[in-house]
């Protein structure tokens, strides 16, 4: 898979890796035990510093996406078939969905596109 | 008999002219000597000036280099005083050139709101082009056959071998027959020819440097590694022969004079040319390869991703990262902690010079050319 960043962007380099990895798991690009560079490797074929692929491999261990080891780099542990998460992970997840839905509402989205449009997102992962 | 004489002399400044004359034509369409520019850019007029300039400059240089070996200097001093000429003289002209290219870029404001990104494919990383260990088995063969053969022949050398030869290929001076004197180039030849195989190994797993504007970068990267590798350790092999003949005129097997000089340069001379061919036809970082139907239909396949990325998306562009090439040849970036990258302006590898593991192999290829002659002393 490509993983892009924009070194120069407003949006930290890590959350931007971070991110990109949460989509591919989401899609099915990444799978269970599919494996991510090393960090060094990764850092170097990006320009990029090793603390920063780091602190996006660390963010992904904490969220229970990948193993870190130290010579295979990430290793991917699960992905969507992989059963229902915690009660801590969907609290997680709904406080920081709560935002991104205020956002749509408050700047006057009407619910009902706001679902369709979360829906045609979803069924895009899903491949539906 | 002056003629005659220089020809040989000659040959390398019209080698260094000619190649110095294609680099341009060598090198990822969006660095622009040592300049990143956008794809968007390519068109720009400043660009085909810099190119015209360039030319014109490098064939002025190559004329005033090869005038000087021929008619200025004479012998050893006229080889040095016309190949430091060239070198020196197209380096500066390339330098023009760069700064032509890094003024327009400049004032034309060319990287203004555009969305400037890395990108890397993760499986270039983990499933990589498998190292084609078995090309190196030439060398290490000719190598061998070397060694068992000095082995054998070892009684009947002459008690004294041969260490230095003139340019026509008549002994100047020599060393009682010991295992080290008979073996010296045996141990050379076991060095150039491991150096050349680690250097292959560890440069072509080296930082990808993609192209973000080429979709089939990462295809690229993959043949120019595969190529790259087997050319490399063929150009070992020819070394290791190259040094077998010099083994054998010193063991007294074949004559110094006559064909051997021929025979002696043989191996490395066609090893060379035929690198050259390939670099141009392959260009730096597969840069020229075309990319056939299969390839792109397998790319094709990639799209979501590629757009996921912002690999294809309008507006995006490589990072402008001239800041970390000095003079646009020398990588220095502290970030980067990739030790071996591909040259901005030229085909192959160069190092990162912000990493210590960098300048230590750079002091110790210093010392290995310093010690080297001492050992064939």
């Amino acid at each position: 898979m490509l993983l892009s960043v924009e070194p120069d962007g407003d949006v930290p380099i890590y959350q931007q890796l971070r991110d990109q990895i949460v989509v591919a798991v989401a899609a099915g690009e990444l799978a269970a035990g599919d494996s991510l560079p090393t960090t060094r490797q990764l850092a170097a074929d990006l320009g990029i510093n090793m603390h920063t692929v780091n602190k996006a491999y660390d963010l992904l261990r904490a969220e229970g996406l990948v193993r870190l080891g130290r010579r295979t780099g990430a290793v991917v542990v699960r992905g969507p078939g992989d059963g229902a998460p915690g009660a801590e992970v969907v609290a997680d997840w709904e406080r920081r969905a709560r935002t991104l839905l205020a956002e749509a509402f408050a700047k006057g989205m009407p619910p009902p596109e706001v679902v369709e449009r979360c829906r045609a997102l979803l069924d895009e992962f899903s491949g539906r | 008999m002056q003629s005659s004489s220089s020809l040989p002399v000659v040959v390398p400044i019209l080698l260094i002219g000619g190649l110095t004359l294609l680099t341009p034509m060598l090198t990822p369409r969006t660095v622009r000597f040592g300049v990143r520019v956008p794809a968007e850019r390519l068109g720009e007029p400043a660009l085909a000036e810099a190119l015209r300039r360039y030319r014109a400059g490098v064939v002025a240089v190559t004329a005033v280099a090869v005038l000087i070996a021929l008619f200025v200097a004479t012998s050893t001093a006229a080889w040095l005083a016309g190949v430091a000429v060239e070198v020196a003289g197209t380096f500066a002209v390339y330098l023009v050139a760069r700064a032509h290219v890094a003024a327009a870029k400049h004032e034309g404001r060319w990287f203004e709101g555009l969305k400037q990104v890395t990108v890397a494919d993760t499986a270039l990383r983990t499933s990589p082009e498998p190292f084609p260990w078995a090309w190196s088995l030439p060398a290490v063969l000719v190598v061998a056959a070397t060694a068992v053969f000095g082995a054998v022949r070892y009684p009947d050398m002459p008690d004294r071998l041969v260490t230095h030869y003139d340019a026509s290929g008549h002994p100047t001076s020599y060393a009682d027959k010991s295992f080290g004197s008979a073996f010296a180039l045996v141990a050379v030849q076991i060095a150039i020819t491991a150096l050349i195989v680690v250097l292959t190994r560890v440069t072509v797993r080296g930082k990808a440097n993609l192209d973000v504007q080429d979709p089939h970068a990462a295809e690229r990267q993959r043949r120019f590694v595969a190529i790259m590798s087997r050319c490399l350790l063929l150009f070992a092999a020819a070394t290791a022969l190259t040094l077998a003949v010099t083994a054998l005129t010193t063991w007294d097997v074949i004559g110094s004079t006559g064909w051997t000089p021929v025979l002696l340069l043989a191996p490395v001379a066609i090893a060379t040319v035929g690198l050259v061919v390939v670099v141009v036809r392959v260009g730096q970082g597969g840069s020229r390869l075309p990319v056939d139907a299969a390839a792109a239909a397998a790319a094709a396949g990639n799209e979501v991703a590629g757009a996921a990325a912002g690999n294809s998306a309008p507006g995006t562009v490589n990072r402008d990262d001239d800041r970390f090439w000095k003079a646009g040849v020398v990588y220095f970036n502290r970030d980067d902690p990739a030790v071996w990258v591909q040259k901005r302006f030229g085909v192959g590898w160069t190092v990162n010079f912000a990493r210590p593991a960098a300048l230590a192999f750079l002091v110790g290829i210093v010392v290995l050319a310093i010690v080297i002659p001492l050992l064939l002393r």
